[in-house]
């Protein structure tokens, strides 16, 4: 067996660690399970404080403007504004198994949301108009947020 | 208590793939450097801040383990976090331990052995120093991907192109070849850096810092102790940190970084700069990716809203421009050990103050002033330092 190694770039040596670490996490939700049942629905909301009026997105439980625990959840418009994006060509570990992904930023009522975007990257125009839909992701089956150009 | 605090010494390791070393010989290598040029014992050290963003080599404390190599035990001593700046937040929790009284003598010592682990595993321990739950886990972005996205929306609105950015590549890498301790000691061609393949489109792998094990230490004092020791001691007259929200989404645009701007305002006002282009002779930015150097000259108002591009397109950022950045290689091409890095741009702007540095990649030193501008994440944390001679 190699015990000591060899990195042919450098000629230092290593030994590759026997032990292998997988971090799982099981990650609380808290007051935000309205937001996740409204995915599961095919609907995106914001929170919204009550009391002053600041709209969260992501949203949040309690308002960190005013210090309110008094929020109502809203329903974002579908129709919204490319504001940038960029295409993921080298993929951290997690995503190592999907296709190059598009990721953009779109503006729906003034409310910044973070998805996919399902296009090819040269039809692509930021200020261009987009449509949101809440899609089902393979293989782990979670929801996530999709922009299309309209 | 309102006493001044100097650098009197640094040092640095070479950075690169530096798998010829250990964690603890990685250290080693700018701790005895710093120390050397200080002329402090270890005995005089009062505590110690070291600043590592860790995950990429296996060790998950590494302020204790360090400590009793360098045999600085039983000095007090703790480990900074705060992404890409925790080597300028060492530098600041430093600063502010003389300052208080509380030590006269703190060295800080930054290290990140990335090489330790795989690609994949350090493009995903990279992007998780953004937002995990909101933004990483779903949506897979990544460092790159993060710039990206001020990248083409800057080339949108401000009319630059991929090849302009490039030629931040081209003068880092040109300053680069000429530091013996930079991880890519070659000068790049414009055609090399847009003929790159795409990792994060419009950004390309020659738009992009390395991974780098790297290491660096300054040793600071209070102001009675600075002639004590050393003849040029470098004062630091301004050190000012700001954030901002680390969810894009969180972002009035994606054009600047809100903090370094911010950061640099208070730095300003603390040293008593007015005009940066007037007083500063030398700059290290913070180009973890070409977009990133752009808009530091604007955050630091090197240049207006919109005209950093220019300041590159007419190469004003070299030696005989307006203000000379990153004559070390930047972390494009010296490399981007990223809890290093702070620390590495204070060991830099000493030995450029000094005159020590390579003659050809020398700024000349007219009003003894040097700036480090130091962004961690995607700007959720900005830090500022202004040194200076006098």
């Amino acid at each position: 067996m190699d015990y000591i190694k060899v990195d042919n770039k450098t000629g230092g040596k290593y030994i590759e660690d026997y032990r292998k670490l997988t971090l799982e996490y099981s990650i609380s939700v808290g007051g935000l399970e309205k937001y996740f049942e409204g995915l599961k629905n095919g609907v995106l909301y914001a929170s919204k404080c009550k009391s002053c009026g600041s709209i969260y997105y992501p949203p949040r439980s309690s308002c960190g403007k005013c210090g309110s625990s008094d929020i109502v959840w809203i329903e974002l418009g579908k129709e919204g504004t490319l504001l940038t994006f960029t295409e993921i060509n080298v993929k951290p570990a997690t995503h190592s198994h999907y296709d190059d992904y598009i990721i953009g930023i779109g503006s729906f009522n003034g409310v910044k949301v973070l998805g996919l975007v399902e296009a090819k990257y040269d039809e692509l125009k930021i200020g261009m108009k987009i449509r949101y839909e809440i899609v089902v992701r393979e293989p782990e089956n979670y929801y996530i947020i999709v922009f299309t150009p309209i | 208590m309102c006493r001044n605090v100097a650098v009197i010494g640094v040092g640095s390791s070479k950075y690169g793939r530096r798998t010829d070393v250990s964690f603890m010989e990685l250290a080693w290598e700018a701790y005895k450097e710093a120390l050397d040029n200080s002329g402090v014992s270890p005995g005089d050290i009062e505590y110690v801040v070291y600043t590592s963003v860790g995950g990429y080599s296996p060790e998950g404390s590494p302020a204790g383990i360090l400590n009793e190599y360098l045999e600085l035990n039983p000095k007090g001593t703790s480990r900074i976090e705060a992404a890409c700046t925790s080597g300028s937040a060492g530098i600041f929790f430093a600063y502010n331990l003389i300052k208080s009284g509380y030590a006269d003598i703190v060295l800080v010592l930054g290290i990140e052995k990335m090489m330790e682990s795989s690609t994949p595993q350090t493009l995903e321990l990279l992007a998780r120093l953004g937002n995990y739950f909101w933004e990483v886990r779903d949506y897979g972005i990544t460092f790159p991907g993060y710039y990206a996205l001020f990248m083409n929306r800057y080339m949108a609105v401000y009319n630059a192109s991929e090849e302009d950015f490039c030629k931040v590549a081209v003068k880092n890498h040109y300053y680069g070849a000429r530091n013996p301790k930079a991880q890519y000691r070659r000068e790049i061609s414009l055609e090399d850096c847009i003929n790159s393949r795409y990792i994060a489109r419009p950004i390309k792998l020659f738009d992009c810092s390395p991974i780098t094990d790297g290491s660096a230490a300054a040793i600071l004092v209070g102001e009675e102790y600075a002639s004590k020791y050393s003849d040029s001691p470098i004062w630091i007259k301004g050190i000012a940190s700001a954030s901002a929200s680390a969810l894009l989404t969180g972002r009035e645009d994606y054009l600047s970084i809100p903090s370094a701007y911010e950061a640099a305002k208070k730095a300003y006002k603390m040293a008593g700069v007015d005009d940066p282009l007037k007083y500063i002779d030398v700059a290290e930015v913070h180009d973890c990716f070409t977009i990133a150097e752009v808009m530091a000259y604007e955050d630091l108002q090197f240049a207006e809203r919109g005209k950093g591009i220019e300041l590159i397109r007419e190469e004003q950022t070299y030696i005989g421009g307006k203000i000379p950045v990153n004559l070390s290689g930047g972390l494009k091409s010296k490399g981007h050990p990223i809890g290093a890095t702070g620390v590495g741009m204070i060991a830099e702007l000493v030995k450029q103050l000094r005159g020590e540095v390579e003659r050809d990649r020398q700024a000349p030193i007219k009003n003894g002033c040097a700036l480090a501008h130091n962004v961690g994440g995607i700007g959720q944390y900005a830090y500022i330092t202004i040194l200076s001679l006098k």
